[in-house]
């Protein structure tokens, strides 16, 4: 596997990660009604967004290497 | 004498000799860790009650986006490299060498924290276990950053005599990285968060 695969596959993880930080913050906020945990919620998905977008223009411009 | 498949791909195994070393490595590298994570579950499932908390969340979450970051910038040295950007491989290189430094920087006040509050391996086996993944993780970081420093020093002058060697070894240099953020990125969760 190259690196640019396993960058691929690395950044694939990363998103579930977010999603499944985004599922922990939610349901810490539903037990604390904590405004923290609903910002962390909102920023971790913003992030698996930002990732998703980022790994999809990588995969584009490095079909080549 | 010259050492042969060392850019060119080996008929038989259809990677270059280099390649194919790093990937054993890693081999071993996730016979080393899956023991510890084994370790981790008998621990947890045989434990009549698991401690939860006991981490700080923030900077835990803080040092998994230094690392995904690190590994974006390790994979744009190796980048510019096969687009013949010297300067710029150099840029992401240090990058990612302080992206690693600021982690191994945010994981000693997270331990410093744990030692004045008197919170050792001996003190639980959840601590015991925490620091003994957490200590391996924080070495091959180390390790990582040694190595990366070591291509900012004196093994750059390869890039000069076999700039095709050269870029392989960055690209092995990433893929170990990227196994050693892969890692974190399961800690964290794991450690932090369940």
């Amino acid at each position: 596997m190259s690196l640019r695969a396993f960058h691929l596959l690395f950044i694939a993880v990363s998103v579930m990660l977010t999603v499944f930080f985004a599922v922990w913050a939610a349901a810490q906020y539903n037990v604390a009604h904590h405004a923290g945990f609903a910002v962390t919620g909102v920023a971790s998905l913003a992030c698996g967004v930002a990732l998703t977008v980022y790994g999809t223009a990588f995969q584009r411009k490095t079909r080549r290497f | 004498m010259d050492i042969p498949y060392i850019v060119e791909t080996r008929p038989d195994t259809g990677l270059a000799n280099g390649k194919l070393g790093i990937w054993l490595f890693l081999a071993s590298e996730v016979m080393l860790f899956g023991a510890l994570f084994s370790t981790y579950i008998i621990l947890r499932v045989g434990a009549p009650e698991w401690p939860h908390g006991e981490l700080n969340v923030w900077l835990g979450a803080g040092n998994t986006v230094i690392l995904i970051s690190s590994s974006v910038t390790m994979v744009m040295a190796w980048a510019s490299l096969k687009m013949k950007d010297w300067g710029k491989h150099r840029l992401y290189l240090m990058l990612t060498v302080g992206l690693a430094l600021f982690f191994l920087v945010n994981k000693y006040f997270e331990y410093a924290e744990h030692v004045r509050m008197h919170e050792l391996p001996s003190h639980s086996t959840f601590f015991a276990i925490y620091f003994t993944l957490t200590g391996l993780h924080g070495l091959h970081i180390l390790g990582g950053v040694v190595v990366m420093l070591y291509f900012l020093g004196p093994g750059a002058k390869m890039w000069k005599a076999n700039p095709d060697q050269f870029t392989n070894r960055i690209e092995y240099t990433g893929l170990y990285w990227h196994f050693v953020d892969l890692v974190w990125i399961f800690l964290f969760p794991v450690l932090y968060l369940l």
